[in-house]
């Protein structure tokens, strides 16, 4: 078990969200799921700074693209969360930060070439790439659909290439694919609560072959009550409870029950 | 629009390998960067190394440059500008003021104080700090009498006409004024021919919901939805490509109560996508209601020095908690409350 451990890149990390045992590790695919301001990226860059980070901070030592499709990245605040940490020197972080690549791309379409075009970066780096990160792959969802008019292939199409090439870059270099995704459909109101089977807390509205490709997904919440802000997060992959999380200066952490 | 597939994009790309790729439904750039090298050679009788090169240049010439995280933390270090607001109690709840690179929108019914909080954040700027602004009016609330009394009153010593000629302002009454107006915008920053845009720090778009809101009115859902992802986006794109603060204002409408006390509650006009575009929200709350603020200030003879008081709550922002604070609207522009 040791040695089929060492030899993976990211592994063991996101203890506290992922089922045992291995918790994220190569080749998982993981999609957050949850409306605006609920914290989707700030879990996915804290787990982003755990795969940057060397082993004697808990780290995986290795690179991490991410696509910032959004335009909501901050990198100064990825920073932040890192000093906070750590504690490391000025310099450390700049080191750690080489091994960390961002990308911003004007349409999905570029996206799609973007992800074809990476792969040398992934197949030359001098410290293996442990993620890729689409902070968030609904950005553009209503522009696609309504290029493609009626037509519900043409619609799925770009994003059916984006899961094609994710999927050979995941299985040739065994890294693991974060996603977040918007909440744009609001979910089915007419519950039924005489029934047994639990309500599916989200609306599902990307294509099939996206949905087949996650592996673990997680729907988080949060709700206002004057200015106490609660946040949860439900996995749906496993069996685990909603656990209650904050969001501060020092970036993502789950409430100790 | 996708990018087609053209003879001469690449020397290895001819006509008449062009002509063999089409006949196999091979038309875009992505469908041919989507298939594998091999499949292309069998499919079209190709020879594999001319395949080859023709994936190399499209790759390079259609996908986006990887930044490194090193040369990017450089370079936010060295263009990031917080803008102050000149409001101690609101640059406190948005932790030291309106950062640069970020959409912050101010929501609020009418009467909130939004067009003001915009009239005095662009006198701040352009004052204060002497760096250029672009107003976007869509109402025609913009008030360069306004604009003058909270110049005087802010900065005495200085020359109203100077200060004022630092704004650009910019009149857009519907989506796709709006659109060009921005689309130019994008090109003058790129292209700097003058010092105007060289300097400038804060775009102001007052406010999106006027033009925006009819993009549901003709059209389907889809099509309306699709245009503000985009206007959206373009928001996004120009304060973090350019390092500038972009505000926008926007309404709120009533929405399904979530409590059982109350009949209805408000949200943010535009739904449930624009929910996504900004990376900070306030929502604004005057006071008292539209009516009473008219009662008062005719009642009160000494109307000129009535000035209305504002909650201002922090609803999202990675950098603050959810909290409030108080505003007043003075003759210098927004102040602190109390």
């Amino acid at each position: 078990m040791s040695i089929f451990c060492t030899s993976l890149r990211v592994k063991n990390i996101g203890r506290e969200l992922f089922p045992g045992p291995g918790f994220l590790q190569d080749g998982d695919v993981v999609e957050i799921i949850g409306e605006q301001s609920t914290g989707k990226s700030t879990i996915l860059q804290d787990l982003m700074i755990t795969c940057l980070l060397p082993e004697d901070h808990d780290g995986c030592m290795s690179g991490v693209i991410y696509f910032d499709l959004d335009y909501h990245f901050d990198l100064l605040r990825v920073v932040a969360i890192i000093e906070q940490r750590t504690q490391g020197t000025e310099n450390d972080i700049q080191n750690w930060l080489k091994n960390f690549h961002l990308i911003r791309c004007a349409d999905m379409e570029q996206l799609v070439i973007s992800l074809h075009a990476i792969e040398p970066l992934i197949a030359n780096s001098k410290i293996p790439v442990g993620m890729i990160i689409l902070d968030s792959i609904s950005a553009l969802h209503w522009v696609d659909s309504n290029a493609g008019n009626n037509s519900q292939y043409l619609k799925e199409a770009k994003l059916r290439k984006i899961v094609q090439v994710l999927q050979a870059l995941k299985e040739r270099y065994k890294l693991c694919i974060l996603a977040s995704t918007q909440q744009l459909l609001k979910k089915d109101c007419r519950q039924n609560r005489d029934d047994e089977e639990e309500v599916v807390p989200y609306k599902p509205f990307l294509c099939r072959q996206w949905l087949e490709f996650v592996k673990h997904r997680f729907v988080v919440t949060k709700d206002d009550h004057e200015e106490v802000t609660t946040r949860k997060i439900l996995c749906l992959s496993s069996k685990m409870d909603t656990k209650q999380f904050v969001i501060d200066e020092k970036g993502f952490h789950l409430v100790k029950a | 629009m996708p990018i087609q597939l053209l003879a001469g994009m690449c020397p290895a790309l001819t006509s008449e390998i062009l002509m063999q790729l089409t006949s196999k439904g091979i038309k875009q750039v992505i469908d041919f960067v989507s298939m594998d090298p091999e499949k292309i050679t069998a499919l079209c009788g190709l020879p594999f190394k001319k395949v080859l090169s023709i994936r190399r240049v499209l790759l390079a010439q259609y996908s986006a440059f990887p930044v490194n995280g090193l040369d990017l933390y450089n370079e936010a270090l060295s263009t990031l500008a917080v803008l102050s607001t000149s409001c101690s109690n609101l640059d406190e709840i948005l932790d030291c003021g309106v950062y640069t690179g970020e959409v912050t929108e101010f929501v609020g019914v009418s009467v909130s104080g939004k067009t003001q909080l915009c009239q005095s954040l662009t006198i701040q700027v352009v004052g204060e700090l002497e760096q250029n602004v672009v107003y976007i009016d869509t109402t025609g609330g913009w008030s360069v009498k306004r604009a003058a009394d909270i110049t005087r009153t802010r900065f005495p010593q200085k020359q109203v006409s100077s200060v004022l000629s630092r704004i650009q302002l910019c009149q857009c009454y519907d989506i796709k004024e709006l659109q060009e107006c921005l689309e130019q915008l994008q090109k003058s920053l790129h292209n700097q021919p003058d010092c105007f845009y060289s300097s400038l720090k804060l775009v102001v778009v007052d406010s999106v919901s006027a033009v925006l809101g009819s993009s549901f009115v003709s059209g389907t859902y889809v099509e309306g939805c699709s245009l503000l992802q985009s206007i959206g986006r373009r928001l996004n794109a120009l304060a973090k490509d350019f390092a500038i603060a972009v505000i926008i204002t926007n309404d709120m409408v009533s929405a399904a109560s979530t409590t059982s006390t109350e009949f209805y509650s408000m949200k943010p006009a535009l739904g449930r996508c624009w929910t996504f575009v900004p990376s900070v929200r306030v929502v604004l709350e005057p006071d008292k209601e539209p009516c009473q603020l008219w009662e008062c200030k005719y009642a009160d003879k000494s109307c000129s020095l009535f000035e209305p008081t504002i909650k201002a709550i922090v609803d999202k922002s990675v950098r603050s908690p959810r909290q409030s604070t108080l505003l007043k609207i003075t003759n210098a522009g927004v102040a602190n409350g109390t």
